[in-house]
């Protein structure tokens, strides 16, 4: 019995350690001293295909007794800026912080009830490109934030003055792998899947969900996401996810991206008025690469339809 | 799944005044040994004489896997049902009450421009573009949805500032919440937000420079977010920046005057909230010491001394 008692301890001791090992492969974490908000970073996987989106999940904990707001920045992600690490630690690739001024209906705020973990899902792509060699990387997530908590109202005004910027450092560890095309469409097919509302979800929900899955479907750097892309700007030509879908067809310097926007333009029955100009300049920055397939297959295309000035200027 | 090719058959017996169970039999014959080429649907009320040919294109239609092409493929032709696999001829019904005999009736008293809806206790003809509510039309340009089987309007209303704060150099940051007429934001997925600010002169609008940076400008009027961005959030913010200053300084001033608008399927664009002027400052304040502001709805930010 005594024995029966040993051997389960150990069993129980191995279970614990290597049930530890794993959540600590998918998970990081990272606490400031003295504060109330515990970070941990994490992924649904470990494992992704060259260009996968990568989707990062922030789970913040409160463990004090007031609800905190945290401000993320402008659209709820300035607050962000990504490395990708080799397993030396070298600096593979880099994204900087998004600075976007003007209005958007994007909130910069997450709310944190005490005794709470709440989650913040962000796409690693938007900063890093996850085109990889296969090979083990680290990720670093750098978060500067203010807390609503610390805003002060200034005397004899409606104006709050900003509290000072937190900054914390989160890390994780993922593997690129070899692409096997029938799963990668899958997963691609996965995220096609949320813009069918299950009658069960509510719609509020549902649209966060699809949102989330758009982005990363216009965020997949992939010949094989082609597809899946177009077809989103031709349901919703409109989408939010617009710029980043025609950005990574653009990056897929393929025909078939520049046929596809072709297509869109010159289907009627796709409303798309406020978005020809993006789409048309789509098709010029296609030919840029100069590739002879693409170039013969748009030189009707580009008598017909003017280079847009497609101006970046400041915003107000 | 039922068959509703059985029960179509069966259907032309009994309007061919044959009820007997012979005739059903026979029905179901036909449907056995004729039905895979070339379907004349002139019992469902199918334009008379129009074959249809098999399909071209499957594909998914929510859950349902059907015949995505037929419409294209063959005017007058019409996925009914999805245990042929084929186009079918187009229920032509003079009333929409019978459209049921052909469960997925696309024309509605032979106008293209119509489509059948059911409901409670008949239904009727809808204009294409509208939707089909339990027997009423939703029609989405004027911003109605079906409800729990009514039409109702859902537009944003009621935005109002929530929040205003000064993030330090010079950036005003200002938060928005509104309703839906519906009380549920959810309600609000055919309508987008945007701001829509007007600079004085023409397009695109230069920053005085000095002080700004030769050559900073902005679309005039300037709209964002592009693409709109969708009414659901119920939540908008705006980030005010101070541009490129540059010195040599001078003196400089201009107002700029916004609106935060919403719109639907229609394309019109309708104010949600009037905001009124973005005015920016740049001034000399002695001894060197340069200051910059903008003030808006009453807030104030600056930079100063300007660097």
């Amino acid at each position: 019995m005594i024995m029966k008692l040993k051997q389960f301890g150990r069993l129980l001791t191995m279970t614990i350690i290597l049930a530890s090992s794993i959540d600590m492969s998918t998970n990081a974490y990272a606490q400031e001293s003295g504060k109330l908000l515990e970070w941990k970073i994490g992924t649904s996987k470990q494992v992704f295909y060259p260009g996968e989106p990568v989707l990062l999940t922030l789970n913040i904990k409160n463990s004090g007794t007031q609800e905190e707001k945290v401000n993320f920045g402008m659209e709820g992600i300035g607050a962000f800026s990504m490395e990708i690490r080799d397993s030396n630690n070298i600096i593979i690739t880099k994204g900087s912080k998004i600075e976007r001024f003007g209005f958007t209906t994007r909130s910069s705020f997450l709310d944190v009830p005490p005794s709470k973990i709440v989650q913040k899902p962000i796409v690693l792509n938007r900063w890093c490109s996850t085109l990889l060699p296969p090979g083990k990387y680290h990720i670093i997530c750098n978060v500067e934030y203010r807390l609503f908590s610390e805003d002060q109202k200034q005397p004899g005004t409606i104006v709050f003055k900003a509290g000072p910027i937190h900054r914390t450092q989160l890390r994780l560890d993922i593997q690129i792998i070899g692409i096997d095309g029938q799963k990668f469409k899958k997963i691609l097919e996965t995220l096609t899947g949320f813009e069918v509302k299950p009658e069960s979800q509510s719609t509020g929900e549902w649209l966060e969900e699809r949102d989330r899955a758009r982005e990363m479907l216009a965020l997949t750097e992939s010949e094989l996401a082609i597809p899946y892309q177009l077809q989103l700007l031709r349901i919703d030509p409109d989408t939010w996810f617009r710029p980043d879908a025609i950005n990574s067809l653009v990056r897929s310097g393929t025909l078939e991206a520049a046929s596809g926007l072709v297509q869109i333009i010159e289907d009627p029955s796709i409303h798309k008025e406020d978005a020809k100009h993006a789409f048309i300049d789509g098709v010029y920055r296609l030919r840029e690469t100069g590739k002879p397939d693409i170039l013969s297959a748009t030189n009707e295309f580009v008598a017909k339809h003017k280079r847009p000035f497609v101006d970046h200027p400041a915003v107000d | 799944m039922a068959n509703y090719a059985a029960f179509q058959i069966a259907g032309m017996s009994v309007e061919n005044g044959d009820t007997s169970a012979a005739g059903i039999l026979i029905g179901l014959l036909m449907w056995m040994f004729l039905l895979p080429e070339g379907f004349v649907d002139d019992a469902a009320g199918g334009g008379p004489g129009i074959v249809c040919p098999p399909c071209q294109e499957w594909g998914w239609d929510g859950f349902v896997f059907r015949c995505m092409g037929c419409e294209a493929d063959c005017p007058g032709c019409a996925w009914c049902d999805s245990s042929i696999p084929q186009c079918k001829s187009l229920c032509l019904p003079s009333e929409c009450k019978t459209c049921n005999i052909c469960v997925n009736c696309k024309v509605c008293g032979n106008d293209p421009n119509k489509f059948c809806c059911s409901g409670t206790p008949s239904g009727h003809c809808c204009p294409t573009g509208t939707t089909c509510c339990n027997g009423s039309c939703c029609d989405p340009n004027n911003y109605e949805i079906c409800k729990n089987d009514i039409c109702v309007v859902a537009k944003p209303t009621n935005m109002r500032q929530t929040y205003v704060e000064d993030l330090g150099n010079g950036v005003l940051h200002f938060v928005y919440d509104w309703n839906s007429t519906t009380g549920d934001k959810a309600d609000l997925y055919n309508c987008k937000v945007r701001e829509k600010v007007d600079y004085p002169g023409g397009n695109p609008y230069y920053w005085p420079s000095p002080p700004w940076a030769g050559g900073y400008h902005v679309d005039n009027p300037t709209l964002l977010p592009n693409p709109p961005g969708p009414a659901t959030a119920g939540h908008g913010e705006d980030y005010h920046s101070p541009g490129t200053l540059t010195p040599p300084y001078q003196p400089a001033s201009f107002s700029a005057t916004q609106v935060y608008q919403y719109c639907g399927p229609s394309g019109n664009w309708e104010t949600l909230l009037s905001i009124g002027s973005i005015q920016r400052f740049v001034i000399d304040e002695g001894g060197g010491l340069w200051r910059y502001s903008i003030i808006k709805s009453g807030a104030y930010a600056e930079i100063f001394p300007l660097p």
